[in-house]
């Protein structure tokens, strides 16, 4: 009977130091199986931020023109004023490739709110003075398209804890300027509210 | 004769799973470390500290020594293992705060406690612990030129500031009712009212005060709100700015540097000017944007002493607790001298005093719950040796091994506490100053010592920071921090 009770015991604990992990595999990140934390900004939450701006940006009609050219748009600073160390460009560059997919409008990288984003276009041109290269095919100053939009934002935070309960509220704002007035043509904010209960019973 | 065998097994196995500090006390086990800190041996120091590290990894202790390494590293001007350092502290002590009320990691703790001594629980920081952490983890940052997340670490540690009361108030009210709960196992009870009542007590007391005059309140922490402040003006935050300042001004009145920064800040909002700080609406407002900052000497620490009470069952007895200890400065101030002004530095907080604060408020609670721990562990004790005596009638030797190994286990375990922060400073003092046109700062230690040149080199920096570390005796480290 000892026997037994011990083996059981030994079984128990093997089970309960080996049998709850799970092998490694893939999911959708659109899907409801990505991790979720109250603290921080998850695969889920940069997904419905970014949806919501998105449908409601290209439906706005601010990116139409009459005059047949499309409108140029440059990515400006999207402020993280959370508690967490994020990368903001999740949310820009989903906003980015949206509006280049919809046809309404183009995204430069030749400026961005840190200098040039994409550097090969000042550097293409520093090859002017390089021998090595046919000067017939180096790019020339001059050609580069100035942006009429800037994209920029902010995402704040706030927290509450209560009891055994925490709770994370992340107000994303983003806003479209047109660059010739300073005016903002189009602003919107996504709201993530997320909550947690400390469980009563665990390891 | 097997049993009690096993019980020292058990004992041993106890003291290898918790924490080294169990038998010897931390204080203890860092002295020489410290006396290297002291006299500047930063070799030996960081030497000495890896080694604890290396052999405290996934020990009670281990969080302890990720905040000593990483004020060391911090030190020694090696920001990239100094941010790895705290950021495995704040993982651990993010993983003590999400842990379930009732989880089997605490469980365990308590029984290894109830068979050893409060050194068996896991060491989760002090609420001055949490704070600083993200002082320091922004202060890194922006060593690194990583303004950004230094600002993210100063909305953490201005969260942490909010919650750290509760926190503290939910311990001390977790320490009653685990009193509460082993008094139940005695038929006398060990009250904190005795413990209060006590000369002991009273002799604590007395010697806090002495020591410790200051007391800031809510386990306030000026030196957060100073940098919380600096992050805000940074930001051009000013109305945020504004509630630090105030908060500032309330603590220390006499801070010149924090008086005129509030005062120009109620002028840009066109708030009423108090009576006593109407001198500084004299003043011009200047650009004010090189922000130094002192960390000066060695923080308040634990030292192993007897607490001396009377207990049931057991008589006059002397616990093993942690005494509060604070150190002397030889270094008494500073003065920075640039483009012919001179400014002298002004300490904006009191390392000593916030650890006091939390220790004062901990203590009773404490000392009470290792007085019932003892008696329960004396009346295990003695059931051990009268069962020994019981059962083997006529061998004394068994009675007189089971005593003495009773006592033996008593007095190894009589160990209390003392596991804290040591490598922080004793005092932060500040000066405000515009930027010199000659982009030298030459700073004079008093009443006296070698003097210490700094150059900054970035101008145009929105916010520079000069950061100096002194050891009491002497300038250890000094850094300027540029905020673009």
């Amino acid at each position: 009977m000892k026997k037994i009770i011990y083996i059981g015991l030994v079984s128990t604990m093997s089970l309960m130091f080996n049998g709850c992990g799970s092998a490694p595999k893939r999911i959708d990140p659109k899907g409801d199986e990505t991790l979720t934390t109250t603290d921080g900004v998850n695969v889920k939450d940069w997904h419905i931020a970014a949806d919501k701006a998105i449908k409601s940006l290209l439906s706005s009609g601010v990116l139409n023109r009459n005059d047949g050219r499309k409108n140029i748009v440059m990515v400006s600073l999207v402020k993280n004023e959370t508690t967490q160390h994020i990368n903001t460009d999740i949310l820009t560059n989903k906003i980015r490739r949206a509006i280049l997919q919809s046809g309404l409008a183009m995204t430069t990288t030749a400026i961005s709110a840190n200098g040039m984003e994409d550097k090969a276009t000042k550097q293409v041109r520093d090859l002017s003075k390089d021998k090595m290269f046919d000067q017939k095919t180096v790019q020339k100053n001059g050609t580069v398209i100035a942006p009429d939009m800037s994209l920029a934002g902010k995402i704040i935070q706030q927290q509450t804890t209560q009891g055994r309960d925490k709770e994370s509220y992340f107000f994303f704002h983003i806003t479209l300027t047109d660059l010739k007035t300073g005016l903002a043509v189009w602003e919107d904010n996504v709201e993530v509210v997320k909550q947690e209960t400390k469980p009563l019973l665990g390891w | 004769m097997v049993k009690f065998m096993k019980k020292i097994l058990f004992l041993t196995l106890c003291c290898f799973v918790t924490s080294c500090s169990s038998i010897v006390d931390s204080h203890k086990q860092k002295k020489e470390l410290l006396r290297d800190f002291e006299k500047a041996k930063s070799k030996s120091t960081t030497k000495k500290i890896t080694d604890k590290l290396k052999s405290t990894k996934n020990s009670g202790d281990q969080l302890m020594w990720n905040l000593e390494a990483g004020t060391n590293y911090f030190i020694n001007y090696d920001y990239k293992n100094s941010l790895v350092q705290f950021s495995t502290a704040e993982k651990i002590i993010n993983d003590f705060d999400s842990r379930a009320v009732i989880n089997a990691r605490g469980i365990s703790s308590e029984i290894a406690v109830s068979v050893t001594n409060l050194n068996a629980l896991p060491y989760d920081g002090f609420g001055y612990d949490r704070i600083m952490v993200n002082c320091y983890k922004a202060l890194t940052y922006f060593a690194l030129n990583n303004t950004e997340a230094g600002l993210v670490e100063l909305r953490r540690l201005r969260n942490t500031q909010k919650i750290i009361e509760k926190r503290h108030q939910s311990q001390i009210l977790a320490d009653r009712k685990k009193i509460e709960k082993e008094n139940l196992q005695l038929k006398k009870t060990v009250s904190e009212d005795s413990i209060n009542s006590s000369d002991n007590m009273k002799n604590i007391a007395i010697d806090l005060k002495k020591n410790c005059e200051k007391k800031y309140g809510n386990l306030m922490n000026p030196f957060a709100t100073y940098l919380s402040a600096i992050g805000y003006l940074y930001e051009n935050n000013s109305s945020e700015a504004l509630v630090d300042f105030k908060n500032l001004y309330r603590i220390e009145k006499n801070n010149d540097y924090v008086n005129s920064h509030y005062v120009e800040l109620l002028n840009k909002f066109g708030e009423k000017i108090p009576k006593d700080l109407e001198k500084y609406n004299l003043q011009k407002p200047d650009d004010k944007k090189v922000y130094i900052i002192f960390a000066n000497g060695r923080s308040a620490a634990y030292e192993q002493q007897k607490f001396w009470l009377i207990l049931p069952y057991v008589g006059y007895t002397g616990l093993a607790y942690p005494k509060i200890i604070f150190y002397n400065n030889n270094i008494k101030g500073a003065v920075i001298k640039t483009d012919s002004q001179q400014y002298k530095l002004q300490k904006i907080a009191s390392m000593d005093a916030v650890i006091a604060e939390e220790y004062s408020d901990r203590l009773a609670p404490m000392i009470t719950r290792i007085a019932v721990s003892y008696v329960v562990k004396e009346l295990a004790s003695y059931t051990a040796v009268e069962a020994t005596r019981n059962k083997d009638n006529s061998n004394d030797l068994g009675v007189i091994a089971t005593y003495i190994g009773t006592g033996i286990y008593k007095y190894i375990f009589n160990t209390a506490d003392t596991r804290s922060w040591e490598l922080l400073p004793k005092e932060y003092l500040i000066a405000n100053i515009p930027c010199p046109k000659s982009k030298k700062l030459e700073l004079q230690p008093l009443p006296t010592g070698d003097k210490l040149n700094i150059k900054i080199d970035n101008i145009n920096a929105k916010i520079i920071i000069v950061y100096l570390r002194s050891n009491s005796n002497q300038i250890i480290s000094s850094n300027v921090f540029y905020l673009k």
